[in-house]
């Protein structure tokens, strides 16, 4: 048997352990690099869609503005008094109210008001007692055909004549 | 270098990956995210906006054209196209009037009239259609305290340019 007594570093295969160390190591960095390269690829897509929203917000803007303008030009009382009148005829209008006037009152005036934002009621009611008034007042509510209600000064003592205002809203009834 | 120190520089270099750039772009990306979904309800409600705003003027486009389109522009037309949709009705006290409005409605006609309820609300609907060609402006019923007729008081203007 013969001694070695060189100065070369002796390299020997290597072992399990360390390959396994050498394996732990690299996914890690390789781990750490794929999620950084997404993480930024990420970034980037957001990042252009945003943008993208933010260059289309000016013109949206822009539209939108113009169409307000022209919306508070002077044709715009006439333009809406053309279109209340044909989506809410002043028949049409007393068709929803009859369901709401009970037994023991009856409507004495309506007047419609068309060309504001909703067509205007000013109603003058005639109730035999203070409870078919609130009879009233509570089915005009729930029937959500009618809103902004503002009520007239009531005498509460035996019938009633009473005047109430409201906005006709067909769109948000039930 | 043996392999544990190899590993141990590996391991650094991706710590250091980790808090140099992949932190940094995950919190950047949620801060973008954030605002993208910002954006992107704001972009939403514009638009929503824009498309109600869009569909209003198509239906007043759409009404008006229909209006002009069905009465004439000149006071005679308008005050004979009126009356043939008074006619017909049993109706009494008959009050009419007929006056140029200012651009861009034509006429302004003011109808006064007494019936019973259910003819007075014949004319009202005869008014409004479409054919007839009026924006009601004002339409008032009000009971005779003295009998059960019903008196209509309308107002209500023709579209349409000047000839």
């Amino acid at each position: 048997m013969t001694a070695d007594f060189s100065t070369r570093r002796h390299i020997g295969r290597p072992r399990l352990v360390d390959l396994l160390l050498l394996a732990f190591g690299l996914t890690a960095l390789g781990w750490s690099a794929l999620a950084a390269s997404s993480a930024r690829r990420d970034l980037e897509t957001v990042r252009a869609a945003v943008q993208q929203f933010h260059a289309s917000a000016g013109e949206e803007e822009k539209r939108v503005r113009e169409l307000e303008d022209r919306r508070h030009d002077r044709t715009d009382p006439l333009a809406r008094q053309a279109v209340q009148t044909l989506a809410s005829p002043p028949p049409r209008i007393l068709a929803d109210l009859e369901p709401t006037v009970p037994t023991g009152a009856r409507l004495e005036a309506l007047t419609l008001t068309y060309g504001h934002e909703a067509v205007e009621l000013e109603l003058t009611l005639l109730a035999r007692t203070p409870e078919t008034y609130d009879d009233f007042v509570a089915r005009v509510e729930r029937s959500g055909l009618f809103g902004d209600l503002a009520f007239g000064s009531e005498n509460r003592t035996g019938e009633m004549k009473v005047t109430l205002r409201a906005r006709y809203r067909p769109e948000e009834g039930s | 270098m043996n392999a544990a120190r190899l590993t141990l520089v590996l391991l650094f270099l991706a710590a250091a990956v980790y808090l140099g750039v992949t932190r940094p772009a995950t919190q950047a990306l949620m801060a973008a995210t954030e605002e993208h979904r910002q954006a992107r309800d704001a972009h939403a409600a514009r638009e929503s906006h824009l498309a109600r705003i869009e569909r209003r003027e198509r239906e007043q486009a759409r009404a008006l054209t229909l209006l002009a389109g069905a009465c004439s522009h000149t006071l005679p037309a308008v005050r004979r196209h009126v009356l043939e949709r008074l006619s017909g009705l049993p109706l009494s006290d008959l009050h009419l009037e007929i006056t140029t409005a200012p651009a861009p409605a034509f006429a302004e006609v003011k109808v006064g009239v007494q019936g019973d309820f259910s003819n007075v609300v014949a004319l009202s609907s005869q008014l409004a259609r479409p054919d007839a060609g009026l924006a009601l402006k004002n339409v008032a019923f009000a009971r005779d305290e003295r009998d059960e007729r019903v008196k209509l008081a309308l107002t209500a203007n023709t579209v349409g340019g000047r000839p």
